[in-house]
């Protein structure tokens, strides 16, 4: 196989890894504050690239443009969801609190279906499908706009994310919430306040990723399902569940090592890399590459 | 200072403490003896709102406060530094510590605290940029203390701090005790160590099966019959 090919497969999934890598902060996120594992978290990402197809169909908004909004408004919806659904059940075991979760994606697949119908749809914003075109190996690499704002994008916030966990109060009481919800309280951190903002966020940054990607994808109801939830799934265990830094390098290595697999394996059986690696860290090493939590 | 009167709690359905009174004067050290089981913890847990209140009134510097949020005891100056320690693992020294603060804006406070604590436990500072979890369990007792002062207590509310410590440790754990103490600290103590405890003590009370059995000024309890058959072992 030619060297630029290789070279642009890979790049691809890199570019790929670092919206990965976004969506499983917000996963991870979640985990590691609340111990919830959120089975709703992509359809966050599915309502936020329909939220980003209204703003452009119905307003001429860019969905660059609209990504803050849509990341403030789902903010608020999953806070809402939390408040409503997960937190009574927070006393309750885990198993239930999953099973909302369930219930709650199961809730937001159908009302996107109801209101935005079932069949596949873009953001139609024809010059982020124009390619940046680089000499590299003898040949050209093209990669679209729209996949390189979304890698970039994905990456820098993610990156703010990570910062502010350290560096801000409501990030230092969410990292304290993790690693010791009992001691938090005693040290005056409403911790079912950091609860709510938690899952908040980390469905905002699901519906944050969704719009960034929404001129690079096809969208339908069960979009991020299919495309993005087992894949977080094996970033969050794989960057050890809850370790935020894990999340976001993890994104990255899933990435690359999907584009390796379809390589060598035929685009087809990209799937299966994510379902191996996932087996495979299960099996030998079932707390991740990290250690610890929000660290 | 804190003043407890018939005090119940316990665990959902299970009630654990039955009519506990108390008192707590302002820059006294008061302990809590009794054996394992007792409800000592679970007196501490109720001070600070964690456990589920069954009645009984908690007064802080002459406010009601056993109606309040955990939140709103702290902001009040009710603050416990829990048996085991229950740090944050995976966050250094100077971050335990800054959490301790999370209620207190104002920086240069904050900073006024860190280098109390720091003056008071000098390890503490040479330790800053250290994991937590990685430092010996006498050196991640001293940060729980520390953090429970960054939060500023009116009164401070100590379960076991000598639990699982070496001997000399212990002594160590003690001889801070008392330098808090002599900052005017008011100060409620829970101890196993009985011995050491009473010895330091203005006053102390005895728990047993969720209520109180005795009470009496430290030394004073040292003499007395029924503690030296129970838990000095010097009868
Ligand atoms: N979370 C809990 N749920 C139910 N019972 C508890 C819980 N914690 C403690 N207990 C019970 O409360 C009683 C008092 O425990 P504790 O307050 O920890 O005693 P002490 O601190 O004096 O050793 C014990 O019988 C213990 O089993
Ligand atoms: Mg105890």
């Amino acid at each position: 196989m030619e060297l630029d090919l290789i070279a642009q497969i890979l790049l691809l999934g890199l570019l790929q890894g670092g919206v990965y890598a976004l969506v499983a902060c917000g996963l991870t996120l979640i985990y590691g504050v609340m111990k919830i594992v959120n089975f709703a978290h992509a359809e966050f990402l599915t309502l936020g690239m329909y939220l980003a197809l209204v703003a452009f169909e119905q307003f001429g908004l860019n969905p660059y443009v609209v990504a803050p909004v849509i990341f403030g408004l789902v903010c608020v919806l999953g806070a809402a969801f939390q408040h409503i659904t997960i937190r009574p059940a927070l006393k309750h075991p885990q198993i239930n609190q999953m099973l909302i979760t369930i219930g709650i994606s199961t809730l937001l697949v159908g009302l996107i279906q109801l209101v935005w119908g079932p069949n596949n749809q873009v953001v139609r914003l024809p010059w982020a499908r124009n390619t940046l075109d680089i000499e590299m190996f003898g040949g050209e690499i093209s990669l679209s706009y729209a996949r390189l704002i979304a890698f970039g994008v994905a990456i820098a916030i993610a990156a703010v994310a990570w910062w502010a966990l350290r560096h801000t109060r409501m990030g230092m009481g969410m990292r304290a919430a993790s690693q010791n919800p009992f001691a938090a309280q005693l040290m005056g951190i409403d911790v079912s306040r950091i609860n709510l903002v938690t899952f908040g966020v980390g469905a905002g940054l699901a519906a944050l990723a969704g719009a960034l990607i929404s001129p690079a994808f096809f969208m339908n109801p069960t979009f991020g399902k299919e495309y993005f939830l087992l894949t977080a799934f094996v970033i969050v265990v794989l960057g050890t569940m809850g370790n935020f830094a894990g999340a976001l390098i993890g994104g990255l290595v899933i990435g690359i090592a999907e584009a390796i697999g379809g390589l060598l394996l035929g685009p087809a059986m990209r799937p299966m890399v994510s379902l191996s690696v996932f087996v495979i860290v299960l099996l030998f090493l079932p707390r991740g590459i990290f250690k610890g939590r929000l660290t | 200072m804190l003043e407890i009167k018939n005090l119940s709690a316990g665990y959902g359905d299970l009630q654990i403490l039955w009519n506990v009174s108390l008192t707590v004067g302002e820059g006294e050290l008061v302990a809590i003896v009794g054996p394992n089981g007792a409800g000592k913890t679970t007196l501490m847990n109720a001070l600070s709102g964690m456990v589920d209140y069954k009645g009984g009134e908690i007064h802080l510097a002459g406010a009601p406060i056993h109606k309040l949020s955990p939140q709103a005891r702290v902001a009040r100056g009710l603050i416990q530094c829990p048996e085991g320690r229950r740090l944050f693992p995976e966050m250094t020294v100077a971050e335990n510590l800054r959490m301790g603060a999370y209620l207190c804006g104002d920086g240069a406070e904050v900073r006024r605290r860190h280098e109390m604590v720091e003056h008071l436990f000098p390890i503490l500072r040479e330790r800053r940029d250290q994991i937590a979890s990685s430092m010996s369990g006498g050196q991640q007792q001293m940060v729980a203390i520390g953090r429970a002062l960054m939060a500023g207590p009116k009164v401070l509310l100590l379960d076991e701090p000598s639990l699982g410590l070496a001997p000399i440790v212990v002594s160590e754990m003690f001889e801070a005790i008392d330098r808090i103490r002599n900052e005017g600290m008011t100060l409620m103590i829970v101890e196993q160590n009985v011995q050491q405890t009473l010895q330091v003590a203005d006053r102390a009370y005895v728990l047993e099966n969720g209520a109180i059995a005795l009470e009496g000024k430290g030394i004073e309890l040292l003499d007395n019959p029924h503690m030296k058959a129970a838990y000095l072992g010097t009868e």
